[in-house]
């Protein structure tokens, strides 16, 4: 029975993956003025960190300085956009259902077809009713995401980055160094295609093992599993099958 | 700049992040079909505008390293040394004056002593009134002139100072004024270039019909001449047609190039001239209130003779010793007036000082800002320019996904299952572009 509907389901094509063009949600007018008031507070406190980090002793306290001033942006970004985020959410989920989709990607992504829901939801948001959840969660889909933080946590992989993210960070102080010595355009070009160099072969050696080999993984997956391709959590709105537990059950 | 950073990409994973629901079981699903993928950095790449993009892309990292990072940071930390050492020498000087003013003092006290004791026993040995007044005189002259010789040495070693930080905070100005010129003369230079490979490539995509058929034609081997001829004139006169219309915009940009060189120049000359006037001038103040007050110390102030008696003639007890007492004061006076005018100068000197290094922290920040204007308006057109090109390679995917039978595709995928990757043929179809 399954062999006999699989023609026919590929027949039925493609008709469960639709997108969302997230800056056209941004321009809606709740989310326009909440994300003015959240530049404002974000120039303001860029003073404050500019200022505090130039009394900085060390990195350590650049770091510090760093941290608190993201936590608090974190914060305020929280109260602005929580709740207008909330009902986005609901609003995309309520769509895709009503369409029967299957997955929702960010329209970045998307370079051809697909079913296009961003007015959808955009008439849904800005209706003065609240958008209903829909009743079902979303029905299986064959695109599958991955979620890369979860794949950086790995003890593997974070040893590998915080390697590179070293190497790069010193060889950004050399530049500068040069670049700040340097006396004519031939020797700032020089000082950069150095800097370029070096990190893009440590890039190689530290990090495109890693990429190569979780990518390699990912696809085994996706062929156990059926699905026609994987991509990154960032890329998925909404729907969509998580792989990224059986990802770093073989990657660990 | 960490948290600009952060800041930047928080808005749409935030939304992302939201916006996803909880994942869904996998299972086969009945549903999906001709699904295709891209790399898109790929494609980027083949694009024949990609080595535009790439030199924005550099000039950013270039301009970040070069403006943003911890060295600007350390140019403010240099500032605040600088600001330090001359306060601590202008402290150090304006101590050395009170010490001297101070010694002055006991030695005139001593001498006042000694010139009372002295015209009291004149007044009795025969002394006269203008003897005294001649020791105190030169007492006085020798004091002055030490107090005076010590404040021209401090007057030259502020002088110093002052000179040395009016050409470093020059020095500092012609640098930041012309980078900034340069920048801005890159930038348009790199704009009108852009606009120049864009409009070539509109050229190319125009005639590619025309120039197709014509190379069809030249390409039947049962062409005659005649016809061959003509078809080669026709392809010669499509490629001048495509270089004049280049080479007329060219012209014009190179026009352009120059005249914003001119008026870059000017505004810049403009610019500094004002700011530099506006620095020798606090340095001319500085200069000045000092030097005045020095000038001001001038000779020591004579005693008078008294009413011209001439040795032997004795003035009454009491009215040398009001004489005396007179001299005392006048002088205490004049001493004290001394002093704090001395001090009060030091002191204005160092409040100006003050208020000048923070005038040149300021412009230490507007250079910043600048910078930062300078990278905003290059990710612009980095951006622009992306834009575009991913425009265009969607419009070719789109062609190729057609022929493909696929009819949804989408990039950046983590890994392929069972879609298609239509990548190769795509960038087949955009080095097309090229020719």
């Amino acid at each position: 029975m399954a062999l006999l509907g699989a023609p026919l389901a590929l027949a039925a094509d493609v008709t469960d993956i639709g997108y969302v063009d997230q800056e056209a949600l941004a321009a809606i007018p709740r989310f326009a003025a909440a994300n003015r008031q959240l530049i404002a507070y974000k120039a303001e406190l860029d003073k404050q960190f500019t200022q505090q980090v130039r009394g900085a002793r060390s990195a350590d306290d650049q770091a510090r300085i760093a941290q608190d001033f993201q936590n608090r942006f974190a914060e305020r970004q929280r109260q602005l956009l929580g709740p207008l985020f909330a009902r986005a959410q609901v609003a995309i989920a309520s769509v895709a259902a009503s369409k029967s989709l299957s997955v929702v990607l960010d329209k970045r992504i998307v370079v051809f077809g697909g079913q296009d829901i961003t007015k959808n939801v955009v008439d849904l948001i800005g209706g003065i009713a609240d958008p209903v959840p829909p009743i079902n969660t979303p029905p299986p889909s064959r695109v599958g995401w991955v979620d890369q933080t979860q794949i950086d946590a790995l003890p593997s992989v974070k040893a590998a980055e915080q390697t590179f993210a070293k190497f790069q960070a010193d060889q950004q102080r050399i530049a500068q160094g040069k670049m700040k010595g340097a006396r004519t355009d031939a020797d700032r070009s020089k000082a950069m295609s150095d800097y370029q160099s070096a990190v893009g072969a440590e890039q190689k050696k530290d990090i495109q093992p890693i990429v190569d080999r979780t990518r390699g993984v990912v696809a085994d997956v996706a062929r156990k599993r059926n699905l026609i391709m994987v991509v990154d959590r960032n890329n998925i709105i909404y729907g969509g099958t998580d792989v990224t537990a059986d990802v770093t059950a073989v990657l660990k | 700049m960490v948290v600009r950073a952060l800041l930047g990409t928080l808005l749409l994973l935030a939304f992302a992040a939201c916006a996803r629901s909880e994942s869904t079981s996998a299972g086969d699903s009945d549903r999906g079909g001709r699904v295709g993928y891209v790399r898109m950095d790929v494609l980027v790449k083949s694009h024949p505008l990609y080595s535009q993009l790439s030199a924005y892309e550099k000039s950013i990292e270039a301009l970040s390293l070069r403006e943003i990072g911890p060295g600007a940071a350390s140019s403010g930390n240099d500032l605040s040394k600088q600001e330090a050492e001359l306060q601590t020498e202008l402290q150090a000087a304006a101590e050395r004056t009170n010490r001297l003013l101070k010694d002055k003092q006991d030695e005139y006290s001593r001498r006042e002593h000694d010139a009372i004791e002295a015209a009291l026993a004149g007044s009795s040995s025969g002394s006269s009134t203008a003897q005294i007044a001649a020791r105190l005189n030169a007492t006085a002259a020798k004091q002055q002139s030490s107090a005076i010789a010590q404040a021209h040495q401090d007057l030259g070693t502020y002088r110093g100072a002052v000179v040395a930080q009016d050409k470093s905070a020059s020095d500092a100005l012609v640098k930041t004024f012309n980078e900034r010129a340069n920048r801005l003369y890159r930038d348009k230079a790199n704009q009108l270039q852009a606009q120049e490979s864009q409009y070539s490539l509109q050229l190319a995509q125009t005639d590619a019909p025309q120039r197709l058929q014509l190379r069809m034609k030249l390409s039947n081997l049962a062409l005659d001449d005649a016809g061959r001829k003509e078809a080669q004139a026709a392809v010669d006169a499509l490629d001048k047609k495509e270089s004049d219309a280049l080479a007329v915009m060219r012209t014009k940009d190179q026009q352009t190039l120059a005249q914003y060189q001119d008026q870059l120049r000017t505004q810049t000359r403009g610019d500094l001239d004002k700011q530099l006037a506006a620095v020798h001038s606090r340095s001319q103040a500085k200069l000045g209130a000092p030097a005045s007050a020095v000038g001001n110390l001038g000779g020591p102030a004579p005693v008078s003779v008294n009413a011209g008696k001439g040795p032997g003639q004795q003035a009454a007890p009491a009215a040398l010793q009001a004489k005396l007492q007179a001299l005392h004061r006048q002088y205490q006076d004049q001493f004290n007036a001394d002093a704090k005018q001395t001090i009060a100068d030091f002191n204005k000197t160092r409040e100006d000082l003050q208020r000048r290094f923070n005038q040149l922290r300021g412009a230490d920040s507007t250079a910043q800002t600048s910078a930062a204007q300078q990278l905003a308006s290059l990710q612009k057109q980095h951006d622009d320019l992306y834009a575009q090109i991913v425009a265009q390679i969607q419009r070719e995917v789109q062609t190729v996904a057609k022929s493909h039978g696929v009819d949804v595709v989408v990039s950046n995928v983590v890994a392929s299952g069972g879609s298609v990757d239509l990548t190769q043929d795509a960038e087949k179809q955009i080095e097309s572009l090229h020719e």
